[in-house]
C-alpha cells in the first residue's frame, strides 16, 4: 500500500477548497427571514379588506391584528407595515387566534408547513399527492382567524368575555381541568349517541335544503321544519353541551362564512360551491359540524335579513337571530 | 545484498501472539522458504511483509524500486471474469501498457499451464486458480516473488510443473519467498529457510549445511510425529 | 478507472439487479396509470402537472432503495472474498480503491434511477407536454443528487459497519431525508420527548427532499432554489469525505 509522504497534495487542497466553497455558498444562499411567498400571501390577504367590508362586519379590519407566520423555528409577525421575527409563541402547526400579551393575534403556519400538515392528515394518499392547500386557501384561513381575533377582542361571546391575559391563563390550564372540553362534550352527546347523531344529520340536510331554497317562503317553511327537528334533539342535551354548540356555531360559523367568501373571490364560484356549499350537510365529528351549520345559517340570514351583520354583537346565538328573522317576516 | 529484511516482527490477534519477535532476511536471487505446521504464523508473516495487515511491532525493509509479485494462499478472483480478463484487470492496475499486456498474457497463461479459454473463474478448479494466481503474480516481470502455498490444490503432475516453474524463475535471477508444506519440493528448489512454531523462529536452515534431510530436521524441531515402523 | 469498470461489469453480469429494476418500473407504471388513482379534495389527479410531483416522489423513494441495495455489498464483498489483497499489493490507495467502487455504485444507482425516471419522460410525451420533455435531462441532473448521496453514504458506512447495520442506517437516512418536510410537520404536532427526538433526527439527517424537489420545480417552470441544490451537493461532498476518512486496517 502506498504510504503518505506527509506532504499536502494539490488534490487535497482542491478538495478542501471545494468543500469550503460549497459550505459558503450554502450558507450564503439560505433564506434570511420569512420567504417572499409568505410576504406575498400577507399582502394579498390585506388586499381583500374591501371585499370583507362589503360582507358587513362593521369594524372588522385585518390590519388591526398582528398576523404571525410560524415556520417551525420562529414566528414572523406582520403588523403595521413591519415584519418582526420572534421566538414562537405557539410551537405547533395550527391556524388560530391566540392571546399574546394584551391583544389577540392571528397565528398560522407558513404555507409549506400547513400544506404538509394537511397532507399528513390525508394519510398516504395525502402525503403522496399533497393536500391541494395553496396560497388562496392560506389567505382565506388568515381571514378566518382574523375574524376570531376580532370577536375575542371586542365582544362578549354569548355573555362570556375574557381578556387576552385571562384567555392565555385558561389555555395554559386547560390540560389540568377536571371537566370535559367542548369537543369532548359534543362528541359524547352527539357523535357517540346513535339516535342524536341521526337527528343531527337530518337537521343538517334540512338546513342545507333551506339555504338552497330560491324563494323566501320556501326557505322559511324549511327553517320551521328544521327548528322542530332541532328542538327534539336539543331536549336530550345537557346545558353545557348546548352552550358549546351555540358558541361554536356563532364563532366558527361566522368565521367559516368569511373564509368561504374570501376563497370564492380568489378561486371562483365553482371551487366555493364544491368546497363549502355542497358540503353544508357533511357530518363532521365534534365541533366541525357546527362550522357548516353556522355558515348555512349565515347564508340564510343574508337572504332573510341582509343587514344582520351590521349590528352583530355576538350576544345572541345564530338560532336566536335566525328565528327572529323568520318570525319578523312571517 | 538483502532483498528483504524483517526484524522483530510481532502480531497479536485477540490477545494471542501469532508472530513473536521474528527476524530473518532474504538475499537477492535466492529462494527462501517459510516452514512450519498449521498456525505457525507463516501466512501472517507474509501479510505483514506485504502490508496487508498492520504489524504490532517490528520492521520490514524491502529493497527500493523493485517490483513484487504475490500469489496468495487461497486465490480469490472476480468470479465473473475469465482468466485473460483477470490478467488484463490486474495488469491495468499495475499500469502495464496495453500492447505490452497483450504480449505478456498469452506467455503467462502458457507458462503456468493455463489454456486460453473463455471459461469464467467461478468455474475454475482449485488447481487452475493456483496457476492463475501465479500468472498474475508474474505480471510486469517482478524481481521479487512471494508465493504462499503455490502447490496447494495441484495434482502430482501439477506440483512437479510448479516446482519446475519456480526453478526456472530462480534461474532467471528472481528472488522468491515461498511458503509451503511440501518439504520434498522445498528441499529441491529452496536455498535457505526458517522453521516456525507458534509464531517464533525455531530453526534456520540452509541447503547443504546439514547432512540430515529437511524432513528429519523438521520432525525433530516441530516434534510429535511418529515414525511408521514396519 | 479499471476498478470502477470491473465493478460495473460485475453488476451487469449479475441478474438480481434486473429483477429489482422490473419491480421498480412496475410500481412507477402503476402510479401513472389508472390502477392507482389519487385524488386531491375528491378530484382525481390526472393532469400531468399534478401527477408529476407525485410520480417523482415515488421514484425518488424507490430509486433510493435500489441505490442502497446496489451499494451495500460492493465494498464488503471485495474484502470478504479477498480480491482486495491483490489490489492493495499493487500500491492502489484505499481512497482510490474505495472511491472507484463507490463511483461504480453511484453510476449503477443513477442508471437505475434514470430507467425509472424515463417513465416520467414517456408520460410527458404521451400527455403532449413537449416543453417539459425538453427539460427532462437537466431536471434529471437535479433529481439525481440525493440518490447519488444515498449511494455514496451507503458505500462509506459499509466500510465500517456490518451489513445489516449499514443497510438500516442508510435506509433510515434515505427515508428521513426524503420525508424531511413531513417530519418537520410532525415535530410541530407532537410535544415533549417525541418532539425532541424528531428534532434530533431532523438535525442529524440532510434534507434530501429539498434537493430532489428542485427537479419538479424546474419541470413545472417554477424558479429553482439554489440553496437546496447546494445543500444536496454539500451532502454529497460530506459523504465523499466519510468515504475518504473511513479506512480498513486490514486487506
Amino acid at each position: 500500500m502506498k504510504k503518505g509522504t506527509g506532504k499536502i497534495s494539490i488534490q487535497k487542497v482542491i478538495a478542501v477548497v471545494m468543500g469550503a466553497a460549497l459550505l459558503a455558498g450554502w450558507i450564503f444562499t439560505a433564506d434570511r427571514g420569512i420567504g417572499s411567498q409568505e410576504k406575498k400571501i400577507y399582502r394579498e390577504a390585506a388586499e381583500q379588506q374591501g371585499l370583507v367590508d362589503k360582507m358587513g362586519f362593521s369594524g372588522f379590519r385585518l390590519e388591526d391584528y398582528p398576523v404571525a407566520m410560524y415556520d417551525g423555528k420562529a414566528d414572523y409577525v406582520f403588523y403595521q407595515g413591519k415584519i418582526e421575527k420572534r421566538s414562537p409563541v405557539l410551537e405547533t402547526f395550527a391556524g388560530t387566534a391566540y392571546p399574546v400579551g394584551d391583544h389577540y393575534e392571528v397565528i398560522v403556519p407558513t404555507l409549506e408547513r400547513f400544506d404538509g400538515l394537511l397532507s399528513l392528515a390525508g394519510g398516504v394518499e395525502g402525503m403522496v399527492s399533497g393536500s391541494g392547500y395553496g396560497r388562496e386557501e392560506q389567505i382565506a384561513t388568515i381571514w378566518h382567524e382574523g375574524l376570531h381575533a376580532w370577536q375575542m377582542s371586542h365582544f362578549q361571546i354569548l355573555g362570556e368575555n375574557l381578556t387576552p391575559a385571562e384567555m392565555e391563563k385558561e389555555l395554559e390550564q386547560s390540560g389540568n381541568e377536571n371537566g370535559d372540553s367542548e369537543e369532548t362534550l359534543l362528541v359524547k352527546e352527539l357523535d357517540q349517541n346513535a339516535e342524536q347523531k341521526k337527528r343531527m344529520k337530518k337537521e343538517m340536510q334540512l338546513l342545507k335544503t333551506a339555504a338552497e331554497k330560491k324563494d323566501i317562503d320556501g326557505m322559511k317553511a324549511a327553517i320551521l321544519e328544521y327548528r322542530e327537528q332541532q328542538e327534539k334533539r336539543q331536549e336530550n342535551m345537557s346545558a353545557e353541551a348546548l352552550m358549546a354548540e351555540k358558541r361554536c356555531e356563532l364563532t366558527e360559523g361566522t368565521a367559516y362564512y368569511v373564509e368561504g367568501n374570501v376563497l370564492k373571490a380568489l378561486r371562483g364560484e365553482n371551487v366555493y360551491r364544491e368546497r363549502y356549499l355542497d358540503t353544508l350537510d357533511v357530518f363532521e365529528g365534534g365541533r366541525g359540524k357546527f362550522y357548516r351549520t353556522g355558515m348555512a345559517k349565515c347564508l340564510i340570514l343574508d337572504r332573510l335579513e341582509p343587514d344582520w351583520k351590521t349590528g352583530l354583537d355576538f350576544t345572541e346565538s345564530l338560532d336566536e337571530l335566525l328565528y327572529k328573522a323568520v318570525e319578523s317576516t312571517l | 545484498m538483502n532483498m528483504l529484511s524483517c526484524s522483530n516482527l510481532k502480531k497479536i490477534y485477540q490477545k494471542q501472539c501469532v508472530v513473536n519477535d521474528l527476524s530473518f532476511s532474504v538475499k537477492r536471487g535466492e529462494v527462501f522458504a517459510l516452514l512450519g505446521s498449521n498456525g505457525a504464523g507463516k501466512t501472517t508473516t507474509i501479510k505483514m511483509i506485504l502490508d496487508l495487515i498492520p504489524k504490532d511491532a517490528g520492521n520490514v525493509e524491502i529493497q527500493e524500486g523493485i517490483r513484487i509479485g504475490y500469489s496468495p494462499e487461497t486465490p480469490y478472483f472476480h468470479p465473473f471474469l475469465s482468466g485473460r480478463e483477470v490478467l488484463e484487470f490486474y495488469g491495468g492496475l499495475q499500469k502495464i501498457p496495453k500492447e505490452e499486456l497483450k504480449r505478456q498474457i498469452p506467455v503467462l497463461l502458457e507458462r503456468t499451464g493455463l489454456e486460453e479459454c473463455k471459461t469464467k473463474v467461478k468455474n475454475y478448479s482449485k488447481g487452475m486458480l493456483q496457476r492463475l494466481a501465479l500468472a498474475q503474480a508474474l505480471l510486469g516481470d517482478p524481481e521479487f516473488l512471494i508465493l504462499d502455498e503455490p502447490s496447494a490444490g495441484l495434482d502430482a503432475l501439477g506440483r512437479v510443473e510448479m516446482m519446475h516453474t519456480i526453478q526456472r524463475l530462480k534461474e532467471e535471477g528472481k528472488t522468491i519467498l515461498i511458503n509451503s508444506h511440501i518439504l520434498n519440493d522445498i528441499e529441491r528448489v529452496c536455498d535457505r529457510g526458517i522453521i516456525m512454531k507458534k509464531g517464533s523462529l525455531l530453526h534456520e536452515w540452509e541447503k547443504g549445511t546439514d547432512r540430515r534431510s529437511l524432513e528429519e530436521i523438521f520432525v525433530e524441531k516441530i516434534g510429535g510425529a511418529k515414525r511408521w515402523e514396519s | 478507472m479499471g476498478i470502477m469498470k470491473n465493478a460495473l461489469l460485475e453488476r451487469m453480469r449479475r441478474k438480481d439487479i434486473y429483477v429489482v429494476l422490473v419491480i421498480g418500473i412496475l410500481i412507477v407504471m402503476m402510479c401513472m396509470s389508472g390502477a392507482a388513482t389519487l385524488s386531491i379534495d375528491g378530484v382525481p389527479v390526472t393532469e400531468f402537472s399534478m401527477m408529476m410531483p407525485m410520480v417523482l416522489n415515488v421514484i425518488s423513494v424507490i430509486g433510493g432503495g435500489i441505490a442502497i441495495a446496489l451499494s451495500l455489498r460492493t465494498i464488503p464483498n471485495e474484502y470478504e472474498r479477498k480480491t482486495s489483497h491483490l489490489v492493495w499489493i499493487r500500491g492502489i490507495s484505499q481512497w482510490k480503491y474505495h472511491g472507484q467502487l463507490a463511483l461504480a455504485n453511484i453510476i449503477s444507482s443513477l442508471g437505475s434511477l434514470f430507467i425509472l425516471y424515463a417513465g416520467v419522460m414517456v408520460f410527458a410525451g404521451i400527455k403532449g407536454e413537449y416543453a417539459v420533455l425538453a427539460k427532462c435531462i437537466p431536471a434529471f441532473l437535479l433529481f439525481s443528487v440525493s440518490t447519488a448521496a444515498v449511494s455514496l453514504f451507503t458505500s462509506a458506512v459499509s466500510l465500517v459497519l456490518p451489513g445489516m447495520a449499514a443497510g438500516v442506517l442508510a435506509a433510515a437516512l434515505m427515508l428521513a431525508g426524503t420525508m424531511h418536510p413531513i417530519l418537520e410537520t410532525f415535530s410541530g404536532i407532537v410535544s415533549g420527548v417525541a418532539r425532541q427526538a424528531l428534532r434530533g433526527i431532523l438535525f442529524l439527517t440532510p434534507n434530501l427532499y429539498a434537493a430532489e424537489s428542485q427537479a419538479g420545480r424546474f419541470l413545472s417552470g417554477k424558479s429553482i432554489q439554489i440553496h437546496s441544490i447546494l445543500g444536496g451537493l454539500l451532502v454529497l461532498y460530506i459523504c465523499g469525505m466519510l468515504l475518504y476518512l473511513f479506512r480498513r486496517k486490514e486487506a
